[in-house]
């Protein structure tokens, strides 16, 4: 207390003599005053640009806008056109000035891929988006500051396996709100859980909230509230450019939504394969039985 | 160790002869959806080998080049030397760039490691002057420590188990990332008069709190039903109980009844009906009747206490129990014609009932007697006027 005291002491005297001289624009020192000065000058300008592709459905749209929702750095765009060649995605981003791309493609109006890019020199990730739960929905009951920075929680995969740690850093650059983002919010109360899981990533989102109102403060003293959304993303492929480039990894475990389908075709149309089957084995059965001709049959004609 | 070149030369052998036979485009043809899906160009990188389980560990790449698999042969020669130790589970043989490529669906997991560390060295974030690393509040990414190996095996067809390994997962790290913003000296937590726009509007967090309600609404009426069930059931087997109990009292008092009766009969008392009836039901009050509300009813019927006094039958019909009170008429009908008993046989015939004629009146019953009514007499079979005419 006392050197606070004698601080402030100071501080009087000093701005009394400044009274003195005349206009002083800081009296009280407050720009020497170091343990004052907070950094709050926005250094990390990272800007994300979330758009689809034409062709886009209610709940992947729904989704699209949930992550702009939760990212406050990141910018819109029109729907794509199909056409159009994806490596023009980096010209596109160059005019909005951002540096980081969520593209959200959808085929055949049923599969959801989602593009994650640094623009314009790579690397990108492409995944398929499964499972896609929006914040619309009344099952998930959390709730958080809008614009406030997320937590980026990543499990233990994303330090052991080199594409994961590659998507690690992706992630937690586009997804990541920069810190003192002029929209950004102060306080900490939600957390975005990565979680690499049966070879796909599970994108969670939580509530960070105090168990009781003592427990303000309390890091250990937490109770965790899922707000919605979810989805799973199954890896694809990860190049080193932006939209292409030479590929860096390749899942092995990935099937695509054609060859499943293809597949249960297959499935399907192993009913009339196996009556062409039995068919050519009836046929063979008969020939066998044929029996060679007998003098004999003829003896008693 | 002479045995051991010869088995590796034999393996070589067999290897060989099996990439010879395979057809070259093997791969390609049966799965054509590989590169359906992506317009880009094949990847063409040699460097692979990943992380996951080894499958097929000398499993053929047949969707090689001619000059690729030379060096592939003797990569694989490698690998089948290195095979004779063992592998445990997790581990792979790092310089040798087909191992660990899990050949499922006959696709390989392409990686090239040299160019992913390429790219995260370019794209993270560079240190700040003066500082050792890149400050923690810039990223806020918490990676979770490698956890105990049960933690793999938790099913993902299973949903509680999975988003209870996620939310664990998350919460360890979100715990991690609030200590370190606490030994920062930053506020995480909202105070409760901070009130800003958050993620969910109000309007979407009243129907989540709705919806919340109404299902706690729905398990609360659940539970309801079923406990009021069995209340029902509890209760249909106390009443069960009770109408036992009465009857059982009711017996027991009508045999006591009984026994006064003969003992009546036979004459030792030389009391009235009335006295004697009196007294015993004065017994019956103090041998078996303590309930509050007994007494009462006691108390109801005379003011001094005496019982006031009942015809016997009357009191017969109620076997000391609080049944309402008859009326002057039902007492005057019970009093003519009795009431109570058995039925069955009332009304049955006997031989003394047959005999006795006093009933009987020639004119109603007779042959013969006075007819009555306006119907016409039936003459009897065989005595009609068509009868007569056919014959």
């Amino acid at each position: 207390m006392s050197s606070i005291d004698e601080d402030g002491q100071d501080l009087t005297t000093s701005a009394l003599d400044a009274a003195g001289d005349g206009a002083d624009p800081d009296p009280y020192l407050l720009k020497d005053a170091s343990y004052l000065v907070r950094d709050t000058k926005w250094k990390n300008k990272q800007r994300t640009l979330v758009f689809s592709s034409r062709g886009i459905t209610h709940r992947y749209r729904h989704l699209m806008e949930d992550l702009k929702r939760l990212m406050p750095h990141s910018k819109s765009e029109a729907k794509w056109e199909k056409k159009q060649t994806l490596r023009d995605v980096n010209e596109l981003c160059e005019l909005k000035s951002c540096n980081n791309c969520v593209f959200l493609e959808v085929r055949k109006g049923r599969e959801l891929y989602m593009w994650v890019s640094r623009v314009p020199d790579g690397p990108s990730a492409k995944f398929q988006i499964l499972n896609v739960h929006t914040l619309g929905e009344l099952k998930m009951t959390g709730n958080c500051l809008l614009h406030s920075r997320p937590l980026l929680s990543f499990d233990h995969h994303f330090d052991t396996l080199p594409p994961l740690a590659l998507l690690r850093e992706l992630f937690a650059q586009v997804f990541g709100t920069p810190r003192n983002h002029p929209k950004s919010k102060p306080f900490f109360d939600h957390v975005m859980a990565f979680s690499f899981h049966d070879n796909k990533i599970w994108f969670r989102h939580y509530q960070i909230a105090p168990m009781t109102e003592d427990d303000r403060e309390d890091p250990d003293r937490t109770v965790l509230t899922e707000i919605g959304p979810r989805f799973v993303m199954d890896p694809i492929r990860i190049f080193g450019g932006s939209f292409g480039g030479s590929t860096l990894w390749q899942n092995p475990h990935y099937v695509s939504p054609i060859e499943i389908r293809r597949r249960l075709h297959a499935k399907y149309g192993k009913s009339y394969a196996g009556r062409l089957l039995a068919k050519e084995h009836r046929e063979d059965v008969e020939r066998a039985a044929e029996m060679e001709e007998d003098e004999l049959d003829q003896m008693f004609d | 160790m002479e045995n051991s070149r010869i088995k590796q030369k034999k393996r070589l052998a067999a290897l060989t002869k099996r990439k010879n036979k395979a057809p070259p485009q093997a791969a390609d043809e049966s799965h054509p959806a590989l590169y359906e899906e992506d317009e880009l160009p094949k990847p063409s990188l040699g460097g692979r080998g990943d992380d996951y389980p080894s499958v097929g560990f000398l499993e053929d790449e047949f969707d090689q080049d001619d000059d690729e698999q030379d060096e592939d042969e003797e990569d694989d020669t490698r690998a089948a030397l290195l095979s004779d130790i063992p592998l445990k589970p997790g581990e792979r043989i790092l310089d040798s760039p087909g191992a660990g490529a899990a050949a499922k669906d006959g696709k390989d997991g392409k990686i090239d490691e040299a160019g992913l560390r390429h790219k995260l060295g370019e794209i993270a974030y560079k240190v700040p002057k003066g500082m050792k690393r890149v400050p923690w509040i810039d990223t806020l990414a918490v990676t979770s420590p490698r956890p105990a190996e049960d933690a793999d095996k938790v099913d993902h067809t299973n949903d509680i188990s999975r988003e209870k390994l996620f939310h664990d997962v998350a919460h360890a790290n979100a715990t991690e990332g609030l200590r370190r913003l606490k030994a920062m000296g930053v506020k995480f937590s909202r105070p409760a008069d901070f009130l800003a726009e958050m993620l969910k509007s109000d309007t979407q967090m009243l129907k989540v709190r709705a919806k919340l309600a109404d299902e706690e609404a729905r398990i609360k009426a659940v539970e309801q039903r079923k406990t009021q069930k069995v209340q029902k059931k509890f209760a249909k087997q106390v009443q069960v109980e009770r109408v036992k109990q009465k009857q059982m009292e009711k017996n027991i008092n009508l045999k006591k009844f009984d026994k006064w009766r003969k003992e009546r009969k036979k004459g030792d008392d030389e009391a009235t009906a009335e006295e004697s009836f009196d007294r015993f039901m004065q017994n019956q009050a103090t041998e078996s009747r303590p309930s509050g509300k007994g007494v009462k009813r006691k108390h109801q019927g005379d003011a001094d206490g005496q019982p006031s006094p009942k015809r016997p039958r009357e009191v017969a019909a109620k076997p000391a129990d609080n049944r309402p009170k008859k009326g002057k008429k039902r007492q005057a009908k019970d009093a003519k014609w009795g009431f109570g008993g058995k039925k069955a046989g009332k009304k049955r015939n006997d031989a003394k009932s047959s005999a006795d004629d006093r009933g009987f009146k020639p004119g109603i019953h007779g042959k013969g007697g006075k007819h009555k009514g306006k119907g016409m007499v039936r003459k009897g079979k065989g005595k009609g006027i068509g009868m007569q005419k056919s014959r």
